[in-house]
């Protein structure tokens, strides 16, 4: 791997950023009128489109459940979202594996009880990799849900967080990424109650409390973001409306 | 997990309210897991039988001398078949991969493969020309749950076990040596992965699980099937007895505290240890067993003159 | 007497008596040649129903796996699905799901409907069994027209699997002593499914939930109440696993199993 300084002794990172310092967080609802909700997430170079429709009767009789609703994922990574071109296929064990996991994490913090019989269609859309792509999605998944009025117990933030020598460094880029190992976690609200936690490379073991802290942390952050946008576009609807 | 599993109100309240009150319906411990027997094939290399109460599989590993991958020409390939077919039982379709199985197969590659837990740069024969493909079978006779676990236990040990034939050069030619010319060689293990699974249940109502403090959620060591029918979300670690993760994946379900994740680590680290020590205990009762059928003893004589 | 039977094996002895033959489950008779074969493996039974006439039964005693339907079989089924009128049971996991109309409750009309959940156990009686058509089971019993103990099972007591010959050794065997050693160490409810599905329930404690709702105030009744329904559970457990571990053992060993099962519990 290429010898790039990931952390140097001033404390600085390869793009400038502390270590605790998250990458810029961008985000827009209702930015598709085509769908019930839709949001555009972008955490420093990801970019992530979602796009939700429903609750809806479902197309299939297979997809009904009698007692809540089904959250159905379909992701779409583009090939050009990554350095170099490459086609990802849908029924790729990794994304299979994202598609569940997003899946079962909103199945929890959705109100699925209210919506029985009916269905929730979540479209996603890579637009540009930049480390983090399932954090990037898990807050886009979470804006959309409630941009199309989805009752939801609380947002899920997403953020990842790597280990580098002893310090944890939040809200990995892709440079960083590709050279320690990276934790994802989804954090519910602003309690510190994980809905999502994936870990994919070797992290010493007494480094995981140190690190989750740091998510945690970071995961509020984004969370509050995210909230800021809510709100402001929420006024500017009222606004409309008043006037 | 699968569709057609069809579980009876009567016994989801049995493992629910049981596990309020602090105990399972098979009678173990919240943190205890069933102890496993692990079968080592006395005749041959590689071939590992695991039960896990009701849960049994059975991993084969071969071998054979391939040309490498263009872009890692000086690497061996390693792959794992998982694949679950209906004798496990009947909720797991031939051909169908279930997104749980898919799950499955996933983990064990990011424990095992992804880990480097085989070095594969020592599998390489001639580089960019020839290389040993090593490949771990894991057919699943019976499922009781815990598949995960089972299954990295016995690819591991199967691993550890397996030897493959002793390979010399003569110019350019390979000779692959047959056992009773040669001593067959062992694989090189840098660690040794163990999986362990975590399931949760919520014992209140999923608005207390959001918004309260109380941290009800109760986490239970190696679900068996009805368990793992009822449970609201599973968490799976693998550690190796370094003190290192390797793998965490709590793909989505019941939102965790995650002060007791760490904790939860820090109690399979335990377990962990102790089924590395068995495993390794096995391997070398074996290997002495062995030492003494070959009469391999004869040749000490001449070692020591 | 006992002699066991393969398919292919010859009955024709038996066709030779003087007095009438009835057959059982496992034995077919050919239309065409009236002659009678065996279809099952198993170990051929004679009973003789009648001492004057010599009238006998015969049939094909095995253990098969599988449940398949016959009519008037008692049987206990899981609720899994539920159509407008019809509620959608499972007699057998992985298995072909019978009908259950929701008609087939005693003093159901179409506005007084039944009240039963998704996964709930129900015992019931196989009403229809044409291999032609959906098999139908209902809850009532038909010369009476009442409840007839059909109905849906409580949730308090457990529901497990046995062996289908060791449900029916429990149903027919009036000498088989495995329920009467669990009667010595508990009283208990029992409902048995020839399908090889048993509900058993230990104590009577009511159910904390129903409970609460009479008295809130009175916590230290509460905290009783939980505590008796956990030995009840407890005690449901031990009964089933001695159940589950009397299907491989003599009866001679019943007492030994009954003692490691109910092991930890406090007499009740």
């Amino acid at each position: 791997m290429s010898r790039l300084e990931l952390y140097s002794p001033e404390g600085l990172r390869v793009d400038g950023r502390r270590w605790n310092e998250l990458r810029r967080f961008d985000c827009k609802i209702n930015t598709h009128p085509a769908f019930d909700g839709s949001s555009y997430v972008e955490q420093g170079n990801s970019k992530v489109i979602c796009m939700v429709r429903g609750p809806m009767e479902p197309p299939m009789r297979s997809q009904v459940n009698q007692t809540q609703a089904v959250i159905e994922m379909n992701l779409n990574i583009a090939s050009f979202s990554t350095l170099q071109r490459r086609k990802r296929s849908k029924n790729d064990k990794r994304m299979i594996e994202m598609k569940t996991t997003l899946e079962r994490t909103f199945e929890q913090s959705v109100m699925s009880h209210l919506y029985p019989r009916t269905l929730i269609e979540v479209n996603v859309q890579v637009l540009a990799q930049d480390g983090a792509v399932l954090a990037t999605m898990t807050n886009a998944i979470t804006l959309a849900l409630i941009d199309a009025g989805v009752a939801m117990y609380d947002y899920v933030s997403a953020v990842s967080v790597g280990i580098h020598d002893q310090t944890p460094l939040l809200d990995l880029n892709v440079l960083e990424e590709n050279d320690m190992s990276c934790l994802t976690i989804g954090v519910v609200g602003k309690s510190e109650k994980l809905a999502m936690l994936l870990l994919e490379d070797k992290m010493p073991l007494d480094k995981l409390e140190n690190a989750l802290a740091v998510a945690i942390a970071g995961g509020h952050r984004i969370r509050d973001l995210m909230d800021d946008e809510v709100r402001s576009h929420g006024n500017q609807r009222v606004s409309k409306l008043t006037s | 997990m699968g569709k057609d599993a069809e579980i009876s109100l009567n016994e989801r309240n049995f493992v629910k309210e049981g596990l309020k009150n602090g105990f399972r319906l098979n009678g173990r411990s919240l943190d205890e897991m069933r102890r496993p027997i692990i079968n080592i094939d006395k005749n041959e290399y590689g071939f590992v039988e695991v039960e896990f109460g009701k849960t049994k599989l059975a991993v084969r590993v071969s071998c054979e001398i391939v040309k490498p991958y263009e872009d890692r020409p000086f690497e061996g390939i390693f792959t794992i078949s998982t694949e679950i077919s209906p004798m496990a039982s009947p909720m797991f379709e031939n051909g169908k991969n279930s997104d749980d199985e898919v799950l499955i197969s996933r983990f064990i590659e990011k424990a095992v493969s992804r880990s480097n837990a085989l070095d594969l740069e020592s599998l390489c024969i001639i580089a960019g020309e020839k290389v040993w493909h090593i490949r771990a079978d894991v057919n699943y006779l019976s499922y009781d749950g815990g598949l995960i676990d089972a299954t990295c236990i016995g690819v591991m040990t199967a691993l550890q076990h397996f030897k493959k034939p002793d390979v010399t050069m003569k110019g350019t030619d390979i000779i692959v040596h047959d056992f009773d010319q040669r001593q067959p060689v062992p694989l090189i293990i840098l660690h040794v992965p163990i999986c362990i699974t975590y399931s949760f249940f919520n014992p209140v109502d999923r608005e207390e699980n959001i918004k309260g403090d109380a941290n009800l959620e109760i986490a239970i060591m190696d679900a068996d099937r009805s368990e793992e029918l009822v449970r609201d979300g599973f968490l799976v670690l693998t550690l190796n007895k370094n003190r290192e993760l390797i793998q965490i994946s709590k793909n989505g379900g019941l939102p965790i505290d995650g002060l007791a994740l760490i904790e939860l680590t820090q109690r399979a680290h335990d377990r962990c240890q102790e089924l590395t020590e068995h495993i390794k205990a096995l391997l070398q009762a074996d290997e002495k067993e062995r030492y003494k059928n070959m009469n391999l003893h004869l040749l000490e004589v001449g070692a020591s003159r | 007497m006992s002699q066991i039977i393969l398919p292919g094996d010859s009955l024709a002895e038996l066709t030779q008596l003087e007095s009438a033959v009835t057959i059982g489950p496992g034995i077919y008779k050919s239309p065409r040649s009236q002659n009678i074969i065996p279809l099952h493996a198993g170990i051929l039974k004679e009973v003789t129903l009648n001492k004057k006439t010599q009238e006998k039964l015969i049939y094909v005693d095995s253990n098969s796996k599988r449940y398949i339907p016959q009519a008037n079989d008692l049987v206990i089924g899981i609720v899994i699905g539920t159509y407008s009128d019809a509620f959608k049971v499972s007699l057998q996991e992985f298995s072909m799901p019978v009908q259950l109309s929701m008609m087939a409750f005693p003093n159901a009309t179409k506005k007084n409907r039944p009240n039963i959940k998704v996964g709930q156990a129900v015992y019931a009686r196989v009403s229809e069994a044409v291999p032609e058509v959906a098999t139908e089971i209902e809850c009532i019993d038909p010369e009476t027209g009442k409840d007839g103990g059909f109905g849906a099972l409580d949730e308090a007591g457990y529901l497990f699997d046995v062996n289908m010959n060791f449900a029916r050794e429990l149903l027919f065997n009036k000498s088989s002593v495995f329920l009467e050693k669990l009667a010595s160490r508990a009283a208990f409810e029992i409902a048995i499914g020839i399908n090889g599905k048993v509900w058993i329930k230990c104590g009577a404690t009511p159910d904390p939930s129903i409970a609460k709702e009479e008295d809130k105030e009175d916590v230290d009744m509460d905290k009783d109440l939980t505590a008796a329904r956990v030995n009840d559970m407890k005690m449901t457990l031990a009964a089933a696993n001695y159940l589950i571990s009397c299907q491989y053992i003599e009866a001679a060993e019943a007492g030994e199993a009954l003692k490691k099962a109910f092991r930890g519990t406090t007499k009740a």
